[in-house]
C-alpha cells in the first residue's frame, strides 16, 4: 500500500513538473507575437500586434530591465496592426525581462514577459 | 549456573512443546483469501528466483532515476523542452500561448508561405515581417474588416497568444497536424484557425471572416514560396 502511495506521488510530482501555471484575463481572439533573443550582447525585441478591423488602435509599451532597473523603453503604435523590432545593447552575465503591455482600442491586454539570461 | 548449553537444550525443548500443541494440519481446514494466496505465490516466487528480483529491482530504481532527472531537464531547460516538443501549446482560462522556448537552428534560412487564394473584395492591408516570425494583413474593400495570416518557424524564444475568450474551441486536422479553430460567437468577429506544422516545425494563423471548412480548406492548402 505504502509503495502504490509512494508510487502516485511520483507520477504527481512528475505532472506538476510540466504543468504550466493558469493566470491571466482577456477579451477577444487577438493574436499577439512577441519575442526577446539574445544573440552575444544585443537583445532583439519583436512585437506584433493583430486587432480586429483595419482602424484598431494599437499601442504598446515595451520595456527591458536588469532585475528592478529600467533599462530601455519604448512606445510604439499602429492602427489595424502594429509591427515592432528594435535592438537593445544588454550585458553579458545580466538576466534581463522585457514586459509587453498591450493596449487595444483602450482596453489593456495582459502583460506579456519573457525573462532571458546573457551568457 | 545456567550455561549456554543448557539454554539451547531448553529452547529446542521448548520449541517441541510447543510444536506438539498445535494440531494437525489435516485438522486446519482454514480457507487463505485469494489475495493473501497471491501475496504469499509472489513471495515464493521471489524466493525461488532472488537474482531476477534483485536485478529487476535495480533496472527499475536506475529507469527511475532517469526519468526524474528527464522530467526535471524537461522543467529547468528550455532548450530540452524544444527539442522534445517543439512549440508547445498552452492553454489558459482565456487565451491559448503557443511557444517556441529557444531555437536549435540559428541561422537558417526563412522559409516563405502564401495563402491558396484571398477572399474576394480582399487586398493586402500590411505586413509585418520580424525574425520570428511573418504576417500579412489584408483588409476588404470597405476596410472595416481584417484578416491575416501569420507563420514562424523555429524562432528563438517567440510566442503566439491567441484570445478566446469570445470563442467556441473547436478542433481539426490540417495534412495530419491537429488544429485549434476559434469560432466567433459574434458573427462580427473574424474566425481562426491555428496550426503547427509537424514536419517543418512551423507555427501557421489565419484568421477570416470565413466558415470553418473554409478555413480548414485555406489551411491544408497554404502554399511554400521557398
Amino acid at each position: 500500500m505504502k509503495r502504490h502511495i509512494s508510487i502516485v506521488v511520483i507520477l504527481a510530482l512528475l505532472l506538476l513538473s510540466v504543468t504550466p501555471i493558469v493566470n491571466a484575463q482577456s477579451t477577444r481572439i487577438i493574436q499577439t507575437q512577441y519575442s526577446f533573443s539574445i544573440s552575444g550582447t544585443t537583445g532583439l525585441c519583436e512585437l506584433t500586434v493583430s486587432g480586429n478591423s483595419t482602424t484598431s488602435s494599437i499601442s504598446a509599451t515595451i520595456k527591458i530591465s536588469d532585475g528592478d532597473r529600467c533599462i530601455r523603453t519604448w512606445t510604439p503604435t499602429g492602427t489595424g496592426f502594429l509591427s515592432f523590432s528594435d535592438t537593445v545593447s544588454l550585458a553579458k552575465g545580466n538576466e534581463y525581462t522585457m514586459t509587453v503591455d498591450v493596449t487595444i482600442d483602450g482596453k489593456a491586454e495582459p502583460t506579456y514577459a519573457i525573462t532571458k539570461s546573457c551568457t | 549456573m545456567i550455561t549456554e548449553n543448557m539454554i539451547s537444550q531448553a529452547a529446542a525443548e521448548l520449541n517441541e512443546a510447543m510444536l506438539n500443541c498445535l494440531p494437525e494440519a489435516t485438522a486446519c481446514n482454514h480457507n487463505f483469501s485469494p489475495r493473501f494466496q497471491k501475496r504469499m505465490k509472489r513471495v515464493l516466487h521471489r524466493l525461488k528466483h532472488p537474482i531476477r528480483h534483485r536485478v529487476i529491482q535495480r533496472v527499475a530504481c536506475v529507469l527511475l532515476v532517469m526519468l526524474l532527472s528527464f522530467a526535471s531537464f524537461l522543467a529547468i531547460s528550455p532548450t530540452v523542452r524544444a527539442a522534445v516538443f517543439g512549440w508547445i501549446r498552452e492553454q489558459y482560462e482565456s487565451f491559448i500561448e503557443y511557444y517556441f522556448p529557444e531555437s536549435l537552428n540559428h541561422g537558417t534560412e526563412p522559409t516563405t508561405y502564401q495563402l491558396p487564394y484571398i477572399p474576394e473584395g480582399y487586398e493586402e492591408f500590411g505586413k509585418s515581417e520580424q525574425s520570428s516570425g511573418i504576417t500579412i494583413y489584408y483588409a476588404n474593400h470597405t476596410n472595416d474588416r481584417l484578416m491575416y495570416f501569420g507563420y514562424s518557424t523555429e524562432p528563438d524564444f517567440t510566442a503566439y497568444r491567441v484570445d478566446i475568450e469570445a470563442f467556441k474551441l473547436e478542433t481539426a486536422s490540417v495534412n495530419g497536424n491537429s488544429a485549434d479553430i476559434f469560432i466567433s460567437t459574434d458573427p462580427s468577429q473574424a474566425n481562426a484557425i491555428v496550426w503547427i506544422d509537424s514536419k517543418t516545425n512551423t507555427y501557421f494563423c489565419i484568421s477570416a471572416y470565413l466558415e470553418k471548412e473554409e478555413l480548414i480548406y485555406m489551411a491544408e492548402n497554404i502554399l511554400r514560396i521557398s
